[in-house]
């Protein structure tokens, strides 16, 4: 009884996983899909330089999916784009390959996406959005279309947007001592920003780099990071001599904490970065913008 | 073993679950598989039209502008797009495409293509919808259907449908552009009212969209888009049981449904009259410094309008009814609320046989006659015929005998330069044309300063020991609809070489201009010294036109022509190079090239030239 139920069972068993162990081989046809838009030298150009080097996808077509769905955007320009990639790639991305002395660090720490937009993103109010990082992984950079490759310097918006971004990415990855946010604390005022400082003078006064600087220490931290590489030292100086002895101190009381930082987590000397950007900056409008070698 | 049989039959559920319904494929290939077929059925139809296709581009989700006409091609991954709102029908701009998928497949402009931009871009360059939103049109459609004879798409943004039809082979893109924007302003109208079995409804147009007053409580909404042959809603509408969509635009004023439904969209009916005239310009009253037009209308009762202007805007205009609406906007500007149209037209139009004369005609220019019939409609003038026209010229020939070489020698078209300007310190050059006047006595001229009435305007110069001199206080040389011209002499206090104003002076030697001795066709023309009554020493540095209204003292500031600005006068001493001589020769081939069309040369032109804001006084006495 007991040997005749075994078999039984057995044979239902064998039964079941001969019937149907046929069924499951998979596809020879990947559901991954090659995509159907054609592959053109900007492409290739794209895969040699972004991709492969620094695992960075550098999307100039627009995309629905990319955009912030709350504006109304226009694609960037092919031909900007390309102008776009080359000075990202010289005046940011080369940086740091050649303060650290290989593309390891850009590699591991860079947001894996770039994307590009035409026309800036005008809010309700009017003003407008220049550029835009998301968790670390994508930096939008707008109004591609304004970008003039002839009057490109270290303080032109696109590039200043990108080592802000990039300096957050840094910071969320290592934290910055608290005795940063300490400095500055209560006069941080958050999304009025804008409203408490109309002009940069009367927040150098307070103590912040710019007025975007006063909205939060982490905003604040960055600032002083972008703002500082793309500036030489007399104009550096001459904002400090703007912010008066008080703003002045709190300036440079910040400044060494992020000094600091950069050269302790990272290695990073930022008055030797500011020297590299700048070089690179002034070349910026001498590169091959035509080439897709 | 009955325990047995129960077990048995137990496990026979599994055995049947497990592999007796076996899972049919619904379709052939998985739906990856069909979707790239999808993909690969929609590039062949886009790509198969080989001159593009036509396509009814409507923005904005109401569709509030209405639709235009654009053209798109796809080859290669690439479309190019051409459209009537570009100021040039040839424009043609090529940008990337790609096909992707939502819920079917998309088509996608994905990089910048500046002729769609003006749909979607968030700031329209014409203003157009917010400032943050733009028209609100599509880059990204859904492909609905797709086959040679037509595609249909679905704008991601809109909701839209836009229809694509492919063009003909042969047709070229630029005269199909340029097609549907003659077809745009040659159908606009200002007022419109909707007729349907009989009955009339209200009308309003915004853009290309009809606001339909059905009753009190319904308003429909038609919004449109030109065609070659008449207008087309967006879709079907329906008002009183009647649908119509497509309409044929008939006899220069109407438009009727084109498959014979009761339905219309009427315009006010064109006032239309059979008169002639017999435009004759006389050799005999022919002179070197006025021509006469003599006209003879087949009726003596009924309202034209005479006036000559020169070949070249004649035939800027592309049609007559454009002529026509832009001399008569000038004349309907001028009667007032309240006035009696009727005495408007006594003094600015023609009734029975008469003539007109234009003084100072260039020898440099060729002319036009031109006569309209006119009748006020709506208290306003309207064309009731075409345009007759004929064609005249004047030259050096008719100059008198008694003409002294050394005065004729100024006479053609002269480059001045200043030395400098009041605010930016630039050297300006403009063009005159120095016409005879009174014969060794003195001269006309026109182009004069950076106004936009520069050619409009005649100012006075004598002649005077070899040399030419202009003088400021120059009133009424031309009416605008606010007041009238008026040249003004500039100074600088030469003792603060930063301060300039007006001077009240009349002295005929302000700016005196003299040939030079040494070269034939280069003068110099230099501003004279003087002193204010105030005590301040002052050279004069140019004469400019200002507009003098009734009852203001302020000398208001006129348009200024494209290349200069507003604001920043000329500062002589002048140079002078003759580009033209008495005879029309070409002294300066280069230079003379130059001054082809630098400012409008007829008043119509003006209409939407906008003065800076502004006036100044004249302290200063002399």
């Amino acid at each position: 009884m007991k040997r005749f139920l075994i078999i039984l069972f057995s044979s239902v068993a064998l039964l079941s996983l001969a019937a149907c162990s046929n069924d499951d081989d998979l596809s020879s046809t990947s559901v991954i899909r090659e995509s159907t838009t054609e592959e053109n030298d900007f492409d290739r150009w794209l895969q040699r330089n972004y991709v492969e080097p620094y695992n960075i996808q550098f999307k100039y077509r627009f995309e629905d999916i990319e955009s912030d769905m709350s504006y109304y955007l226009t694609p960037a320009s092919y031909e900007q784009s390309i102008a776009m990639s080359k000075l990202v790639l010289h005046m940011c991305l080369q940086a740091y390959d050649e303060i650290t002395g290989s593309t390891d660090f850009i590699k591991a720490y860079f947001p894996k996406i770039l994307y590009l937009v035409g026309s800036y993103a005008y809010k309700t109010n009017g003003s407008v959005v220049l550029g835009t990082a998301e968790a670390g992984a994508k930096i939008t950079l707008y109004n591609v279309d304004g970008l003039n490759t002839a009057t490109v310097n270290a303080k032109t918006s696109y590039f200043k947007t990108l080592h802000h971004e990039f300096g957050h990415i840094l910071n969320q990855t290592k934290p910055y001592s608290t005795d940063f946010a300490e400095i500055s604390g209560p006069d941080y005022v958050q999304d009025q920003c804008f409203d408490v400082y109309k002009t940069d003078e009367s927040a150098l006064k307070d103590g912040f780099i710019s007025p975007y600087a006063s909205k939060a220490d982490s905003e604040d931290f960055v600032e002083l990071i972008s703002l500082y590489v793309n500036r030489t030292a007399d104009e550096w100086e001459d904002m400090l001599t703007t912010a008066g002895s008080s703003g002045r101190e709190k300036i440079e009381s910040k400044f060494e904490i992020v000094y600091n930082y950069m050269k302790n987590s990272w290695n990073i000397d930022l008055d030797k970065l500011r020297e590299i950007v700048l070089r690179r900056a002034a070349e910026a409008p001498n590169l091959d913008f035509d080439s897709l070698e | 073993m009955k325990k047995t049989t129960i077990i048995s039959f137990l496990t026979l559920p599994f055995l049947l679950t497990s592999c007796w319904f076996e899972e049919e494929d619904l379709f052939d290939k998985s739906a990856s598989e069909r979707i790239e077929a999808a993909k690969a059925e929609a590039k062949t139809a886009l790509e198969s039209a080989a001159n593009g296709w036509h396509v009814r581009y409507f923005p904005s989700s109401t569709q509030e502008f209405g639709g235009y006409n654009v053209l798109f091609k796809f080859a290669d991954g690439q479309v190019t797009v051409a459209s009537e709102t570009e100021t040039n029908p040839a424009t043609a701009v090529t940008s990337l495409y790609s096909l992707g998928e939502d819920l079917g497949v998309t088509l996608d402009f994905d990089t910048k293509n500046s002729v769609i931009n003006y749909f979607v871009h968030p700031r329209n360059p014409d203003g157009l919808g917010s400032d943050y939103k733009g028209m609100e049109g599509d880059y990204k459609f859904m492909v609905m259907e797709a086959s040679p004879e037509e595609i249909r798409l679905r704008g991601i943004i809109s909701g839209n449908t836009y229809l694509l039809t492919p063009l003909p082979a042969d047709a070229d893109w630029a005269t199909e552009v340029e097609t549907y924007q003659n077809c745009a302003e040659d159908m606009e109208f200002f007022s419109y009212t909707c007729e349907v079995k009989g009955k009339s409804y209200p009308v309003t147009r915004t853009d290309r969209r009809f606001t339909i007053k059905v009753d009190d409580q319904t308003t429909v909404y038609a919004p449109f888009i030109y065609t070659k042959t008449g207008i087309s809603l967006y879709e079907p509408i329906t008002i009183d049981g009647v649908t119509a969509q497509d309409f044929t635009f008939k006899d220069e004023y109407y438009f009727e449904a084109s498959d014979g439904a009761d339905f219309k969209f009427m315009t006010p009916e064109p006032i239309r009259s059979d008169i002639t005239f017999n435009l004759t310009v006389p050799e005999e009253e022919k002179t070197y410094r006025s021509v006469q037009v003599d006209i003879q209308p087949s009726k003596d009762t009924e309202y034209y309008y005479v006036t000559t202007m020169t070949r070249t805007e004649f035939e800027s205009y592309r049609t007559d009814k454009k002529l026509t609406q832009a001399l008569l906007a000038i004349v309907n500007s001028n009667i007032g609320s309240g006035d009696d149209p009727e005495v408007v037209a006594q003094s600015q139009l023609y009734q029975g046989a008469s003539s007109y004369t234009l003084d100072y005609p260039s020898f440099y220019e060729e002319y036009v006659a031109i006569a309209f019939g006119c009748a006020i409609a709506d208290g306003a003038f309207v064309a009731t015929t075409d345009v007759t026209s004929v064609p005249f010229s004047v030259d050096a020939s008719l100059l008198p005998a008694e003409t002294n070489e050394n005065y004729k020698r100024w006479l053609g078209k002269w480059a001045v330069t200043s030395t400098s300007s009041e605010t930016s310190g630039t050297s300006y050059t403009f063009y005159i044309t120095i016409k005879p006047n009174v014969i060794n006595s003195n001269f006309k001229i026109t182009g004069w300063g950076y106004t936009t009435y520069a050619d409009l305007v005649n100012i006075a110069a004598t002649y005077s020991g070899g040399n030419l001199r202009v003088t400021g206080n120059q009133a009424n040389l031309y009416t605008t609809s606010t007041g009238t011209l008026y040249l003004a002499n500039r100074y600088v206090d030469r003792n603060d070489p930063g301060s300039f104003g007006i001077v009240n002076s009349t002295n005929a030697s302000n700016l005196v201009a003299t040939y030079s001795s040494e070269e034939k066709g280069k003068a110099t023309m230099v501003g004279r010294n003087g002193s204010l009554t105030s005590g301040v020493s002052f050279t004069i540095t140019c004469l400019e036109l200002y507009e003098r209204r009734t009852g203001s003292t302020s000398y208001y500031y006129l348009p200024v022509a494209s290349g200069y600005t507003s604001l920043d006068y000329f500062v002589g001493p002048y140079t002078m190079v003759q580009l033209v001589d008495a005879e029309g020769n070409e002294l300066s081939p280069a230079a003379s090239a130059a001054t082809k069309q630098q400012l409008p040369a007829h008043p119509a032109l003006l209409m939407n030239a906008a003065a800076p804001a502004g006036s100044e006084r004249c302290e200063a006495i002399e």
